[in-house]
């Protein structure tokens, strides 16, 4: 994994994977077991979102 | 953010000049501003003049457009969080279907592009537009989704693809 710096106020600035994780759908359309092998693979990465359904627009989905 | 009870904040789908006033309000009040953006994006360019009804009757709210792209770049220490830049799998996928916010002219210039240097590098689509949002001059955090350890693999390998200047070039000038 490759990493970046985000935010401009050092105080808050933090390092974050270049890629980060949709974990939206865990526990809902993707199962717990899966979500758990998909998080295990993942586990170099430092940002997940949580997501919110974005709106419920399922286009949106990740 | 003084409290330590978030250490960054972050503002999604909302319009440009919102994003504007309410950095400029947490600026005047002396409190963290919102360095983070959340928008969709991808490589194929998305319609903004479509309506939503319930959130955005004005267009669509929660593309990064032009507002959203020269405002990062105006803005130095600002970061796009790019959602759905897979679009849901549409890329590689014949039974995924495109938003209609994709179907105009320019799409099929973008997708032969991406084709092109699909072939090129022997990478699939998906991690040429993933290669091509982390690699651009804008700093871009591509947010994946995966259903499966092998869609993971496939999006955690475009961290190894490095496009020449020719093939962004290319990638860039398509519309």
């Amino acid at each position: 994994m490759r990493y970046t710096t985000i935010g401009s106020d050092p105080s808050s600035a933090r390092e974050v994977s270049v890629i980060s994780l949709g974990a939206m759908r865990f526990g809902t359309t993707t199962d717990e077991a899966t979500s758990f092998a998909i998080l295990d693979r993942y586990a170099g990465g430092r940002v997940r979102g949580a997501g919110d359904r974005r709106h419920g627009r399922p286009a949106r989905a990740e | 953010v003084t409290d330590g009870t978030v250490g960054l904040l972050g503002l999604s789908n909302h319009w440009a000049w919102q994003v504007e006033r309410a950095r400029n309000l947490a600026t005047a009040a002396g409190s963290a501003r919102a360095d983070v953006l959340q928008y969709h994006h991808t490589y194929l360019r998305m319609r903004t003049d479509i309506p939503e009804l319930r959130f955005s009757q004005d267009g669509e709210i929660g593309a990064a457009d032009g507002s959203i792209l020269s405002y990062l770049r105006a803005e130095p220490g600002m970061t796009l969080v790019a959602y759905s830049p897979l679009l849901n799998g549409a890329y590689t996928r014949p039974d995924k279907e495109l938003d209609r916010a994709y179907d105009h002219p320019g799409t099929q210039a973008r997708l032969e592009a991406l084709q092109q240097v699909a072939k090129e590098t022997g990478a699939t689509a998906n991690q040429v537009v993933l290669a091509w949002l982390i690699g651009g001059e804008l700093p871009v955090v591509p947010l994946i989704g995966a259903s499966s350890v092998a869609q993971l693999d496939e999006s955690l390998a475009a961290l190894d693809l490095q496009l020449s200047a020719e093939q962004r070039q290319l990638l860039d000038e398509a519309s």
